[in-house]
Parts: C-alpha cells; sequence; structure tokens
C-alpha cells in the first residue's frame, strides 16, 4: 500500500537535537581528529560490521573509476 | 600540448560529470529512477560502441539523454502496463518528434532539486539516503559507495533496490517540497551531504584515512545545493566548512601515508584558494543572521585555516565558537572537541573537568575520540598511569592502522 512504504523507519536526526535529547554524532573536527587522532566509529547499528572490501568488481556501467585518495606529496 | 582524451576517457569524463543530472531529468519525465537508471546506463553502454566507430558527437550528454529517452520509450511500449505510462511515452514521443537542431532537443532540465530530496526523503533510512544521493547524484556505482561503508557490494546493491522500490511504492514524487516542509527537508538533505563529506574527511576504517573522492563529491553536490537554494545561509555555511577543512588535506597525510596532526602540518600545503573562498561565503553569510551549526564549524575550520601558524591559534576564539556550539547541539562529540579547544586556551586540567561530564554520556564506551583525548588531556596534566589506559583504550578501539600508528607514537612521545 502507498501509505506503508512512507512509514519509514524514524530517521531521526544525526546532526541536531530533538526537544533536548544530545545524541551522539560524528562529523569533522580537526581538534580530535587532526589535531589527536580521534575518530568514531559510526553507530553500529546503523551500519553493518566491516568487511573488507578488497577488490573492485569492475562495473559494466561505465569503465573503471578508480576510488582512489589522491595525495600530493613532493619530495 | 596535451594529448586528445580518448573515446574511454570522454566517456568516462561525461558520465561521471553530466550522470546526475541526466538521471535526475529523465527519472523527473517518467516518474521512474529505476527505469531511468536503467535506460541511461544502456545508453552508455551503446556511445560506447558508437562513439569509439563514429567519434565523438557534437554534444555527449545530449547523445546520452537522446538514447536514453529511446530506449524508455522502447521498453514503456512493451511493457504490460503501458496503458498506465501515457502520459509518460506522450512526453518522450514529444521529445522525440521534436527537429534535431531544435535547441530544446539538447537542453537537459535540470531537475538535480528534485532528485536530491526524493533521494533524502523521511522516509527512506538515513544509510539508505546517503547511499541514493551518492548514486544517483553523485554517480558512484554501487561497488563505490559499498566501499565507502565497507559493505558487501550485494548488500548496498538490496539497499540501494530497496529505496528506490520504496519511492516507487510510495509515490514519492520528485518535486521541491512544499514551502512548510521545507526547512526540515532541507535539514535532511545538508545532513546527508554533511556525512558523505565526513566520510571522505575521516574514512571510518581501511588503511587510509581520506577518501578525497568522498569529501570532493560531497563538496560538489553541496554546490549544487547552494546555487539552487541561494538564500539558505546553513547550506553556504555547510559548504565553507567543507571547503575550510578539505583546504588542509594535503598537509594531513605524509609521504609513508602517516597521519600528520594539526600541529605538525605544514602550512604551506594548505590550499590558500579553498580557505579564501570558505572565509568568503562565512563574510557573506554569518551576518544574514541566520546562524546554524555549520556556519559555527566552519568558523572554527576558519580560525584554524587562517592562523599563520599552530602557536598563534585563537584557542579563546575556538572555545567561544564551541561553546556556541554546544548550545545549539549538546553532544558528546561537540564537548569532548570544546574541552580539547579549552586544553589550550586555558589547561589540560580545565579541560578535564568538562571530560568528567562527558563520561556518564551513553555510548561513551565504543566512542574513541573520547579516549584519544583522554590520553592526551592525562599525559599532560602529568597523569601518567591513567594516560596509559587512555591510549590503550583508544588503539583498542581504533581500526585504522595509520590511526593506531599515530596513537601509538603520541603516547610514546607524551609519556616519555
Amino acid at each position: 500500500m502507498a501509505g506503508d512504504a512512507l512509514q519509514g523507519s524514524d530517521t531521526a536526526t544525526t546532526v541536531s537535537v530533538r526537544e533536548g535529547k544530545a545524541e551522539t554524532i560524528d562529523g569533522p573536527f580537526a581538534e580530535t581528529k587532526e589535531q589527536l587522532g580521534g575518530y568514531y566509529l559510526l553507530d553500529c547499528t546503523d551500519m553493518d560490521e566491516a568487511l573488507k572490501y578488497a577488490a573492485m568488481i569492475p562495473t559494466s556501467e561505465f569503465g573503471r573509476i578508480e576510488v582512489r585518495p589522491v595525495m600530493v606529496w613532493d619530495t | 600540448m596535451l594529448p586528445p582524451l580518448s573515446t574511454e576517457q570522454v566517456i568516462e569524463r561525461t558520465v561521471r560529470e553530466e550522470w546526475g543530472r541526466i538521471l535526475a531529468s529523465l527519472a523527473s519525465g517518467l516518474n521512474d529512477l529505476q527505469l531511468a537508471e536503467d535506460c541511461l546506463q544502456e545508453a552508455v553502454i551503446s556511445a560506447m560502441d558508437h562513439w569509439g566507430r563514429n567519434g565523438l558527437p557534437r554534444s555527449p550528454s545530449a547523445w546520452l539523454i537522446i538514447v536514453a529517452r529511446r530506449k524508455a520509450l522502447d521498453k514503456l511500449r512493451r511493457a504490460q502496463n503501458f496503458a498506465r505510462k501515457e502520459n509518460e511515452i506522450a512526453y518522450l514521443l514529444e521529445l522525440e518528434n521534436r527537429p534535431l537542431d531544435d535547441p530544446m532537443t539538447e537542453t537537459i532540465p535540470d531537475k538535480r532539486l528534485e532528485m536530491i530530496f526524493t533521494c533524502c526523503h523521511p522516509a527512506l533510512e538515513r544509510k539508505s539516503q546517503v547511499a541514493l544521493t551518492l548514486r544517483t547524484l553523485g554517480g558512484l556505482s554501487t561497488d563505490e559507495i559499498a566501499a565507502a561503508f565497507l559493505d558487501k557490494p550485494s548488500s548496498m546493491q538490496k539497499r540501494i533496490t530497496r529505496a528506490k522500490q520504496q519511492i516507487a511504492r510510495g509515490g514519492i514524487p520528485y518535486e521541491v517540497p512544499q514551502d512548510a516542509d521545507l526547512p526540515e527537508r532541507i535539514s535532511t538533505v545538508l545532513s546527508v551531504l554533511y556525512l558523505i563529506f565526513n566520510e571522505g574527511y575521516s574514512a571510518n576504517s581501511g588503511t587510509t584515512v581520506l577518501r578525497s573522492d568522498l569529501s570532493g563529491e560531497a563538496i560538489r553536490l553541496t554546490r549544487i545545493i547552494v546555487a539552487l537554494l541561494p538564500n539558505d545561509c546553513e547550506a553556504a555555511g555547510l559548504l565553507a566548512l567543507m571547503l575550510l577543512h578539505d583546504s588542509r588535506r594535503n598537509a594531513r597525510v605524509g609521504p609513508a601515508g602517516e597521519i600528520i596532526a594539526l600541529e605538525d602540518q605544514n602550512r604551506k600545503r594548505w590550499d590558500r584558494e579553498k580557505i579564501q573562498e570558505g572565509v568568503a561565503i562565512l563574510k557573506e553569510t554569518l551576518p544574514k543572521q541566520g546562524i546554524g551549526p555549520y556556519q559555527i564549524q566552519a568558523a572554527i575550520s576558519a580560525v584554524h585555516a587562517q592562523s599563520p601558524a599552530w602557536e598563534q591559534t585563537d584557542w579563546a576564539e575556538i572555545v567561544a565558537l564551541y561553546e556556541l556550539l554546544f548550545a545549539m547541539q549538546p553532544t558528546s562529540v561537540v564537548q569532548v572537541n570544546l574541552a580539547v579547544a579549552v586544553s589550550y586556551a586555558q589547561t589540560p586540567d580545565a579541560a578535564l573537568v568538562i571530560m568528567e561530564k562527558v563520561a556518564t554520556a551513553a555510548k561513551i564506551q565504543s566512542y574513541q575520540p573520547y579516549y584519544a583525548a583522554m590520553g592526551n588531556l592525562l599525559a599532560r596534566a602529568g597523569r601518567i598511569t591513567e594516560a596509559k589506559v587512555s591510549f590503550e583504550n583508544a588503539i583498542e578501539l581504533s581500526e585504522n592502522a595509520q590511526e593506531i600508528a599515530f596513537l601509538k607514537n603520541a603516547a610514546r612521545r607524551l609519556l616519555h
């Protein structure tokens, strides 16, 4: 039924506070992440446990698109 | 002089740059995201064949959408329920019958704003919103998105398919929401983009810390939103935030892939253009009095960006901004970062007082930055034994090889 599909799971906002309830959220904060080597594994109920993803399966859609960080380093 | 691009390169670039726009236009015209995607993918495959043999068309993106529309027409005519698709078929026929030199034939209406609202519809789970946004607007393959979340590609495929089905079954229209709903819906879109950027800024696992593609993708998509919603202060703030954080990308990682702390980064490697752009956005947006968390975070990043050296960082300003942010978002994450700022503006002991309040917060047991910060603060406060434990906990919770190496070095340095 059309109505059912719209009653999805509660997408409680992960960034703002609702009615005073503070949630632990993740974000790009330099003071911990860049300065102190801190990082936060996002809530595991929301994300599947990590399985190391080794090889990129070439997509038939359109050529291979590299997903690698581009690091510039002049020696 | 650079060699001309190969056909494959042109296809890849065209697809990468135009995918979102073409797909959004198709999906909205066909009222069917899956159909649109299938047809566009087939058009791309055709392109690889045709352009290779016949050379590149004058307008590659126009070629793609015209071919995609034809394929859609084909499929709709053959489909069992074609009677209910009269409108879509009529729409396609009308486009098909336009003369080839009609400029409208090549015009691809920009429906990306509608598309992003659809992808970020509240009926979908947050993770699905992110995945669908990356897929439809970013043009990322399912495999790439799966990699970003460290999911199995099959799981991600199922998730995306389910999301599209939800949109279809729910009759979710491809349109910009009503005025009354708009603020909340925009907020969701911005959250999704923020999350995508964050994935790129600090990849949550694996051996590398940065995934520049995702950050770049987030910036690109946010630019689109800002262009389409020029009066939204937080959208502009989000773009500024991304640019300012991203400006430090090249200084954050060393030649061996090691993480370089903010304190030790070579500021000459910071991207001045991005900083300038970010600061300019803030200068224009802040006076508009529509202050929000993204603008504040951008302002914090701007303080760092504009400081010529670590030693000259205006920590008092950063503390003030974090306090403002905390007032809006009283979360543990903000509190820990506030504490760290206080440790530099005042003393580690003052920071530890704040950290005590975080200790009792929910989910703290699995919160790595809390332990990384505690290790640092306790060590600087001379509480060596406790610091060691904190560092050990932080390392335990880290999944990233470079993070672990960083923490081990930090512990070694601070604890002699």
